[in-house]
């Protein structure tokens, strides 16, 4: 009974509290607007969520599945924390770079990071009340900053969905439901309302390249010209592609051709201010090693635009920090080399086969021998390419590990190569079986015709450890791999390099395609010769032989896609798919490009470049298998656009969906 | 005491159970809409594939913007959906064809519609022998019943199945895999190569079988439109005699 009267009395107390007025009080824990934007270090702590949720895709972006998106805006929810997954979801893999599990673009994960625009938003509008804090040139950068912030989500948007509604202000919840529910602006409208701001952003941000990972106007001018480089080709290349409906009818999907210069132009100026800015790519005695210093040291003197940086992991509290698993996701299983998961993205010959090396077949189709693996990168081959893979019997310099990939073992090879690659996955048929042999671990060897032969490499290719750890496509991915790590630190969530969001060696590949769709649309034989000479420039940093410049180049694009693209400006795409390779550019290069759904119509394989030895011969020869595990690569043309994110359309019936769905 | 707790029990209970009297009062999904989707070339059902094509509803009655649903279109040409909610729809059959035009149905109790259609291509002098104790050879020509404005045609294909489903959703995976059983043409109509008709030349592929079973099989073209769904040849069985 004493209990009963003791919760009697609390409920009596707690209706005496009820009657308090003053329950309205401002919590102490917080800062607000008048002392976050009064000072430069205040507006940095109100963009730290701003800058963490940039659509940047890094180490942590990734396709389908759970995972997909962004390291902290995802479709699982919220701010999930780091995701150690990306690799497995890779846009490299989608985009058949290399070989992963992710095998085509991953849409409708629903990206709509209208809350971040908001916040700029907010600031854009509140800190003209404080602009006595601040010098004119300090408040000019700040609001510079932010427009160029602004431009970045929308980036992010536009280039999924096409016109978008354009939120430039903040909006009022209490208002009435049809002022907040803003219609869709038409593709042309949003493109060029991100150039607008980015404009902005070119004039006024700090041209100052002390903070490190803080946008400057350079990073806005970099932007600029990826951009409106977007831009321009989905103007050019969206008549292309045969969808029709409401959408389309309305001009929120695809843009008339006669934008196309506009856009070019954008991006073209943008580069060019770039140049004149002073920025220029890292170069080096050594071709190789410097080329992996482009992604591993601070080159804010020479070709790095915008960095985004990484700390160490955190456990209390647990994940405040931001870190990634690059190295442990791609380095294979091994000491010092990747102690978890390991090679979840492999290289595919799509990618490699780009590059200079020494042919692998003889002109009547069969496999050229060689005395020992490494004698495809000891001798003819481009220093850039070594530097972005890991080729057989090279050394991994943190490890001293000599990659040791191995495919197996040809009894005898009597065919072409052909007749060991067959169309189906894995390459199995007839001739395999009687000729090829394989282990299911690696590092295992096997008695054939009375000889005991190493069969397998310690780095693979072994038949019974899965698609993960050990490489089944041949080579591993070197670039971003850190030099500088502690190898205790392979392990997930162990890698801290930075990623390098805008460098200059993307600029001039985005000058060099500008630069010649420009010449193409005006007929201008100079600015197609210019272009080359962008190409040319990279290619005499990466210590491959220059292009020379066709001027009567052939068609290559109407009997493939229907609409042309012709050899100069397909070397241009080729050259940016090098240099940029695993930088994520690839799958909306190829989107925007409006080649996807034809590269990859019906589902395509991908790949390998397995060394064998032919026992008979104590030779070893490389084949271009399908991929072990006969993974296709798919891109649907409905891709070109995502779909309206659902549960937005039904917050917003103004909202048209796209169409080809 | 415990008697207390009881009683806050049973009360407590009594509020849940009576959160639930309400009872739903919207009838449920019982409208049946049906139809056929008639070729305009023959007058007959067009020839599709289980499932590829659709006929595409809104519902207009429930929402100003609302999602689409889909009731495929089924391999006899038909399609057929008995759980709709009785309303209003925009309609609309989308496939291998022409665009047609949206109409607007009131849909209650059983509603039939049918749609004729213009396809893109007609395949047709469809032939499809067993040539060897281990393969067949199919061929076919293909026509386009409206030539002006027809998109670029992408390819023509057999289709093998073991099943009297047949066509690219319902197919022997390892065809589709492999080169030379499919001819990318990748043209526009004009630039097709033509026999003296005026028609296509004739599409033939060897295809290579096992003895002793049963196949189905036609042939299938496409253009290069918003779906990108095939024309179709009939369906031929054929059976592959045990050596």
């Amino acid at each position: 009974m004493k209990t009963f009267k003791y919760i009697t009395a609390a409920i009596a107390l707690g209706f005496m509290a009820l009657a308090c007025q003053t329950l309205d009080l401002e919590p102490k824990g917080l800062i607000y607007e008048n002392v976050l934007l009064s000072s430069d270090n205040g507006v940095k702590k109100y963009l730290a969520l701003v800058y963490q949720d940039l659509p940047i895709e890094d180490f942590n972006y990734g396709q389908n599945g759970d995972q997909r998106g962004y390291a902290t805006v995802y479709a699982g929810g919220w701010h999930g924390g780091n995701q150690w997954q990306a690799q497995k979801s890779s846009a490299a893999s989608a985009a058949a770079e290399a070989c992963g599990r992710a095998l085509s673009y991953g849409d409708s994960w629903g990206y709509w990071p209208y809350d971040r625009i908001r916040d700029i938003n907010n600031m854009i509008e509140q800190l003209p009340n404080y602009k006595d804090n601040y010098k004119e040139e300090e408040y000019n950068a700040l609001m510079g900053e932010a427009h160029f912030l602004r431009a970045f989500y929308y980036f992010g948007i536009v280039k999924r969905y096409g016109g978008v509604p354009l939120v430039d202000k903040v909006m009022d919840p209490k208002a009435p439901a049809e002022e907040l529910q803003l219609p869709r602006s038409t593709e042309y409208d949003s493109w060029k309302f991100i150039y607008e701001d980015l404009k902005f952003a070119m004039e006024n941000a700090t041209a100052s390249k002390a903070e490190l990972g803080r946008a400057n106007r350079y990073a806005a001018a970099a932007l600029m010209s990826r951009a409106m480089l977007y831009a321009g080709s989905i103007a050019k290349y969206s008549q292309y592609i045969p969808t029709t409906g409401n959408a389309v009818d309305a001009g929120l999907m695809t843009m008339p051709e006669e934008y196309a210069e506009e856009f070019f132009q954008y991006s073209y100026d943008a580069c060019k201010f770039l140049k004149d800015a002073g920025f220029k790519l890292l170069e080096g005695a050594d071709k190789e090693q410097n080329y992996i210093d482009v992604f591993l040291k601070d080159n804010s003197a020479t070709e790095d635009i915008m960095v985004k940086q990484y700390g160490p992991k955190t456990t209390t509290p647990w994940n405040t920090n931001l870190f990634h698993c690059w190295d442990a996701m791609t380095l294979p299983i091994g000491t010092n080399l990747s102690s978890s998961v390991g090679a979840a993205i492999q290289p595919s010959w799509e990618l490699i086969s780009l590059f200079e090396l020494p042919a692998i077949t003889d002109e009547n189709g069969n496999p050229v021998r060689f005395d020992d693996p490494s004698d495809i990168w000891k001798n003819g081959m481009e220093p850039r390419c070594k530097a972005n893979f890991f080729f057989s019997g090279m050394t991994e310099s943190v490890s001293g590990t000599v990659i040791d990939v191995q495919a197996g073992v040809y009894s005898e090879y009597p065919g072409t190569a052909a007749d060991g690659t067959e169309e189906v996955g894995g390459s199995v048929n007839a001739y395999t079986d009687q000729y090829r042999h394989r282990m299911p671990q690696p590092g295992q060897s096997k008695e054939i015709n009375g000889q005991t032969v190493k069969v397998s490499g310690a780095h693979g290719l072994a038949e019974g450890v899965g698609d993960e750890g050990y490489t089944y496509m041949g080579t591993f991915i070197r670039k971003y791999i850190d030099t500088g790590i502690n190898p205790a630190d392979r392990q997930l969530f162990g890698s801290t390099q930075s990623w390098k969001v805008f460098r200059y060696g993307e600029i001039l590949c985005n000058w060099a395609e500008a630069a010649y769709e420009l010449g193409l649309i005006r007929g201008d034989e100079n600015l197609k010769k210019e272009a080359i000479e962008h190409v040319n420039e990279l290619r005499r940093r990466a210590g491959a032989t220059e292009y020379q410049y066709n001027a009567a180049p052939a068609d290559l694009g109407t009997d493939v896609y229907g609409f042309p693209i012709d050899e100069n400006l397909q070397y241009i795409r080729d050259e940016r798919a090098r240099e940029l390779c695993f930088e994520n550019h690839r799958i909306f290069d190829i989107r925007r490009w409006r080649i996807a759904d034809i590269m990859f119509q019906d589902g395509v394989y991908t790949h390998a470049l397995l060394p064998y030895y032919v026992l008979s011969e104590g030779k070893w020869i490389y084949l271009n298998e399908v991929n072990l595990h006969g993974r296709k690569v798919t891109f649907d043309k409905k891709w070109y656009y995502e779909q309206m994110p659902g549960g937005e359309i039904s917050k917003n019936p103004n909202i048209i969906r796209n169409d080809g769905y | 005491m415990k008697k207390i707790f009881y009683s806050l029990f049973v009360c407590a209970s009594a509020l849940f159970v009576s959160s639930c009297m309400e009872i739903d009062n919207f009838d449920g999904p019982d409208s049946h809409f049906t139809g056929r989707i008639i070729d305009s070339t023959t007058g007959k059902n067009i020839l599709a594939d289980q499932g590829e094509c659709r006929v595409r509803i809104w519902e207009k009655s429930y929402s100003l913007n609302p999602g689409e649903q889909n009731i495929p279109v089924k391999q006899d040409g038909t399609f057929n959906n008995t759980k709709l909610f009785k309303g209003t729809y925009d309609v609309v059959p989308e496939g291998a064809w022409w665009p047609a035009d949206t109409v607007r149905v009131g849909i209650g109790g059983k509603v039939t519609k049918d749609f004729t259609v213009t396809p893109y291509l007609t395949l047709f002098d469809f032939k499809a022998e067993v040539v060897a104790a281990d393969s067949i050879k199919v061929s076919c020509r293909i026509d386009a019943p409206v030539a002006e404005g027809l998109p670029r045609i992408n390819d023509i294909r057999p289709f093998l199945s073991l099943e009297q489903f047949c066509g690219a959703a319902n197919c022997i995976g390892y065809y589709s895999s492999i080169a030379a059983y499919k001819k990318n043409i990748n043209a526009t109509w004009d630039k097709v190569k033509k026999l003296d008709d005026g028609k296509s030349e004739v599409y033939e592929f060897k295809i290579y079988v096992k003895p002793g079973y049963t196949y189905f099989v036609r042939m299938g073209a496409r253009v290069k439109d918003t779906f990108e769904k095939y024309n179709y040849t009939e369906i031929v069985k054929l059976e592959i005699p045990q050596n």
